[in-house]
């Protein structure tokens, strides 16, 4: 089905998320729990009404490792925060800043302005956010991979 | 030189800074604001030579900071590292007067190329 916004292929989330992360295995498809629940977090994307058009979920394992391996925090924090759920201020902030980067995998040269809006947990998704979950016109998982810091699923999703 | 990062992820501005090491940009004093606004005061002290800036931002974007430094009549070359990278987008910086414009993420080498002529 056409979105209104690209979803990416693995060559693509290797190409724009490789250059942050050294060594990082992509590889399509992957099972994504999306539920309240499931621990994953969001970056809420919104076109320039405010109003939200994509979502980038990592499950609960991949934001770990994804925060602490941006600055280059001990493993050891991913693997707590991997358990624990929670993140710490430091992580959150990190996890964001990869949000805002993953800007740049629903977004080429014609499709219309978006821009990263707001991190949340999937339970604390606003209604208008975790409705795309239900009626996104397409979404792809991928399988990352990090060296030292473990890894997760990756979801995207667009209207 | 003097050289301000300004954005609001940390982590983001130690990778800026291990970037520029990486692209041969040595020997510069590095300053750092995370937002507009705090960088807006900043600049009036430290007098940077050059500014890469994050676009979105709280309290100031660095459009905003752009257009107030402009309107100060502040000289100096101003440049953003951004995710905003549409068409649309890069015409508003460079007709607000961005001397460059970075897509995040970013290599040593596309900081070599963009920030080469800037960088003495």
């Amino acid at each position: 089905m056409t979105t209104a916004y690209p979803l990416p292929d693995a060559p693509r989330v290797q190409n724009i998320l490789g250059m942050l992360f050294e060594g990082l295995e992509v590889k399509p498809g992957g099972a994504f729990d999306q539920t309240p629940d499931g621990g994953a977090w969001f970056g809420v994307f919104v076109d320039d009404e405010g109003a939200p058009v994509a979502l980038c979920g990592a499950d609960v394992s991949l934001a770990a490792g994804l925060s602490a391996a941006l600055s280059m925090l001990p493993p050891a924090a991913a693997k707590e925060a991997a358990q624990s759920g929670e993140l710490s201020g430091g992580m959150w902030e990190n996890l964001r800043e990869v949000m805002n980067i993953c800007t740049r995998l629903v977004l080429d040269s014609t499709s219309p302005h978006l821009k990263l809006d707001q991190l949340c947990p999937a339970k604390a998704l606003p209604a208008a956010a975790a409705a795309i979950l239900g009626s996104a016109s397409g979404r792809r998982e991928f399988s990352l991979q990090l060296p030292r810091y473990g890894g997760g699923i990756l979801s995207l999703l667009s209207i | 030189m003097k050289i301000m990062i300004i954005d609001d992820s940390s982590a983001m501005r130690m990778i800026v800074k291990r970037t520029l090491r990486q692209a041969g940009f040595d020997g510069h004093e590095i300053s750092e604001a995370d937002d507009g606004v705090e960088a807006l005061a900043a600049i009036q002290t430290c007098a940077p030579d050059l500014v890469l800036s994050d676009w979105n931002m709280p309290n100031m974007t660095g459009l905003q900071l752009l257009e107030a430094l402009r309107k100060s009549g502040v000289k100096l070359s101003f440049g953003f590292v951004t995710t905003e990278a549409t068409p649309d987008m890069r015409l508003r910086a460079f007709s607000a007067g961005a001397k460059f414009l970075i897509s995040k993420p970013f290599s040593p080498e596309s900081f070599k190329e963009q920030l080469g002529p800037h960088i003495r």
